[in-house]
């Protein structure tokens, strides 16, 4: 652009340069024509008087002080031709053979003022020359002539350096105009580079296309067609995002409630199920902490269970009334419940003022098995942004997983506890002890073995039939599973008024002193428990893996002799295997 | 052998006279601008032309009246406008005089000293070392004459304080005006002129001259008698054809003869 637009410059530069020099030299000519007329004329003017009174002496010297090097020569005749002073000095007093005198004789008597007057100009190619008459027009006399010839050389001279000096204006203009045109060139580019820029930043992702003041007009509507295309691509990025944020999220719902399902899988119904499953709705609604609050029928209320993320501790003291809340309302109305209200929503009862005056935002969802709710799920503060129907979606799915779970655990605790005790049956007892055994051989653990039998239950039974006997069975269970840790050992009936706990990672000790704790527990309250009016006592037999055996049958023969020992030395006490 | 030779170059350069054909020329000394004097003698010699029959009746102008007697002599003017004081001196009998002017309507004028009022100054006497100015030596109301005058009262050049020439009449009435001098000589009449009238009440006449015929309009002797007297006669006729309106105080011509300058002529031969 920049060289054809120079290009451009000189040949217009070229073309006005030929146009101007030859007005130039025409205007030259003029002004040599003009400047020949005014020395001729003041010439005239100045030797007027001198001639008029025919004193021509001095007229030499008023033609030497008025011509200088431009002139080549200059004369001034008498109306008769006679030369009066010349700057060829040898030329005075000769006779000048001019025509236009008696023309001019004849043209001045003729001519009514000056304003006639026409001075004569001749352009003989060296020289111009010009002719100025002595005249009084008031009374038509013409007296003598001046004629004046400028040398033409002066104004070939005057051209050349015209001409020069244009030269160096245009090789000034050429190099300017370079310049200028590459600065120009770079202030139109500049606008078309943003531009680029701007597309190159809309294909990163970055949609802004600022105002700017805008040095060219189309300029102004790329940056709004632009701007326009960019909040047009934004808004389809944004849906396909929003898309890909709905897909993301359920393909995440979908992995949450695939492992939720896999753990759900596991043959037992736990509290690591359900701590399974609260970590994943509190994972995947991004929340603060969550809390599994299950329905305890016999109280009316609901009990927190499991609590998971930012506080891993239920409150043992808290209980939610069926109803009240928006736990209770959950519970009650099957539908689940979202609120960012916090504290401020309507439904909201203060139960734990420790930790629900933090509560900004919950989502809360039925556990619903059978038709009937048993419990709800919980889960507190979004980290980001608040709670939304998709949050309720994927808790609500949850919620029927860990429904689904308490449903399948309930049958499968079903298939493998007693119907009277809720406590393992001695089938699932057995395989279990296997599962112990070879978990200890494999890791080197040990673990203890303990039997247990209530004392004379046969008399009990017969006594005071078996709903009481029943009921001293079932005390009996009971308190062994207050003594038992949760999740950890395992109590089973194994027969009648037979039972086995296994106790893991106990020692004879450990073992023997978790036998007396029942032991003593029995002895002193469970007659009273079962409502008996006689004393019920329990005896023990303690084995421990491996000291007592190293497999399930050793073990348990070893077990089963302690406790016949027990039976043997007087009953309602503890015998450690040997 | 003078007078002689001038008469063969007169007749040498004698025009062809007594046609139509004939162009006589008038030569005067160019008194003020050149060329304001050639248009304001352009309707006289226009007249002049016409009445005589001329082909043609041109002014010529010169600086100084021996150019002018000169060329008259040499031919290239057959008339000549002289000087009073000039022709007087030169007392040349191959020229004769044919009309003389008429200032505002006077044939002759006079010389006078003056002086400013408040000089109290009245009569030559008082001129005794003072300072005086002239017109020039050849000026007859303007030295000639009040110089004569004053020798005539017994009075010198010497007893002067001290005199000058100043050219022009104008010029000596504006520097006794300015008090360069004390007393001036100048021709009747001039307190009238438009640049002094204003002030002409401050002058102080002290004496006039004796009358001084207006200068001659001569040709030469061997000039054609008729048509020297055409030529008097269109001179003559110029006033009532209203071709002198043009010449400031011209009023008109009267007949001139030689003898009209013998005052001046004696007193130019006392003066040298």
């Amino acid at each position: 652009m920049t060289i054809s637009f120079t290009v451009f410059l000189a040949i217009t530069f070229f073309v006005t340069f030929l146009f101007i020099s030859k007005k130039q030299e025409s205007e030259y000519s003029q002004l040599l024509i003009q400047n020949a007329k005014t020395l001729t004329k003041s010439i005239a003017l100045a030797s007027k008087d001198k001639i008029l009174t025919n004193s021509f002496d001095t007229l030499q010297t008023i033609l030497d002080e008025s011509v200088d090097e431009e002139v080549k020569y200059a004369y001034i005749l008498d109306r008769e031709g006679n030369c009066l002073a010349h700057t060829d000095r040898s030329r005075i007093g000769t006779q000048f053979r001019v025509n236009f005198l008696a023309e001019w004789k004849e043209k001045f008597s003729a001519s009514q003022d000056s304003e006639d007057f026409v001075m004569p100009t001749r352009d003989r190619g060296d020289v111009v020359e010009v002719v100025y008459p002595i005249r009084i027009d008031a009374i038509r006399r013409f007296y003598g002539v001046v004629n004046v010839s400028l040398k033409r050389d002066i104004l070939e001279k005057a051209l050349s350096e015209t001409r020069e000096m244009f030269l160096w204006i245009f090789l000034f203009v050429l190099v300017s105009g370079f310049f200028v045109t590459s600065i120009l060139a770079m202030l139109a580019t500049e606008p078309i580079q943003d531009i680029t820029a701007l597309a190159r930043n809309i294909a990163h992702g970055n949609y802004d296309v600022p105002e700017k003041n805008h040095q060219f007009y189309e300029e102004k509507v790329l940056r709004q067609s632009l701007r326009t295309m960019a909040g047009t691509i934004q808004g389809q990025v944004e849906q396909l995002q929003e898309s890909n944020r709905k897909l993301d999220r359920r393909i995440y719902e979908l992995n949450i409630l695939m492992e939720a399902s896999l753990k759900m899988n596991s043959k037992c119904y736990s509290n690591e199920v359900l701590e399974h499953i609260l970590d994943q709705a509190v994972s995947g609604l991004n929340a603060e902490w969550g809390s599994l609050l299950l329905a305890d029928q016999e109280e009316k209320s609901l009990v927190p269970r499991v609590v998971r993320g930012k506080y891993d501790q239920p409150r043992g003291t808290v209980r939610i009334g069926l109803g009240e809340g928006i736990a209770g309302k959950v519970f009650k109305d099957h539908q689940p419940y979202i609120s960012n209200l916090g504290a401020k929503d309507p439904l909201f009862e203060e139960k734990d003022p420790d930790r629900e005056s933090m509560i900004q935002g919950i989502a809360c969802a039925p556990i619903v098995v059978e038709g009937e709710a048993i419990g709800v799920i919980n889960v507190i503060n979004k980290k980001e942004g608040d709670f939304d129907s998709s949050d309720g979606n994927l808790l609500v799915s949850l919620a029927a997983l860990i429904a689904r779970s308490i449903e399948n655990s309930q049958l499968y605790n079903l298939a493998i506890t007693d119907g009277l005790t809720g406590l393992f049956i001695k089938r699932y007892f057995q395989d279990r002890l296997d599962d112990f055994i070879s978990q200890a051989q494999r890791y080197k653990l040990k673990f203890s073995l303990i039997y247990a039998d209530i004392d004379h239950f046969k008399k009990v039974n017969d006594t005071y039939g078996h709903v009481q006997g029943d009921m001293v069975i079932k005390c009996a269970a009971k308190t062994l599973l207050l003594e038992a840790r949760d999740n950890i050992d395992l109590v089973a009936r194994i027969g009648g008024e037979e039972f086995a706990v296994i106790l893991p990672e106990t020692d004879q000790e450990g073992a023997a002193a978790f036998a007396q704790r029942v032991r003593k527990r029995v002895e002193y309250k469970l007659a009273q428990e079962s409502g008996l009016p006689t004393q019920v006592t329990m005896s023990f037999g303690v084995a421990t893996f491996p000291k007592n055996g190293k497999t399930s049958k050793e073990l348990v023969l070893a077990a089963d002799q302690a406790l016949y020992k027990s039976k043997e030395g007087g009953r309602n006490q503890v015998t450690v295997a040997g | 052998m003078r007078a002689w030779l001038s008469a063969i170059l007169i007749l040498l350069s004698l025009p062809l006279v007594g046609a139509d054909s004939t162009y006589l020329k008038i030569g005067r000394v160019a008194f003020s601008q050149p060329e304001r004097i050639l248009i304001s003698h352009n309707p006289l010699c226009l007249h002049i032309k016409k009445e005589v029959g001329l082909a043609d009746f041109e002014m010529f102008l010169y600086e100084s009246y021996e150019e002018l007697f000169e060329r008259l002599k040499a031919g290239d003017v057959q008339l000549a406008w002289l000087g009073t004081a000039f022709y007087a001196m030169l007392n040349e009998p191959d020229i004769e005089p044919i009309v003389r002017p008429l200032w505002i309507g006077r044939k002759s004028y006079r010389g006078q000293w003056f002086a400013l009022k408040e000089n109290s100054m009245n009569s030559l006497q008082d001129l005794r070392g003072k300072r005086v100015a002239f017109v020039s030596p050849k000026s007859s109301s303007g030295y000639l004459f009040p110089k004569m005058l004053l020798e005539k009262r017994g009075i010198l050049l010497e007893d002067l304080s001290e005199y000058s020439f100043l050219d022009k009449h104008s010029a000596v009435v504006a520097s006794v005006l300015t008090r360069q001098f004390d007393a001036g000589a100048s021709y009747v009449g001039i307190f009238q002129e438009k640049a002094f009238v204003e002030n002409a009440n401050k002058f102080q006449v002290l004496e006039q001259t004796d009358e001084i015929s207006n200068e001659p309009i001569v040709v030469r002797s061997d000039f054609p008698k008729d048509l020297k007297e055409k030529l008097r006669n269109a001179f003559l006729s110029a006033q009532s054809s209203g071709a002198v309106s043009s010449i400031r105080n011209l009023t008109g011509f009267v007949r001139a003869i030689s003898s009209d300058y013998d005052a001046v002529r004696k007193l130019v031969a006392d003066d040298e």
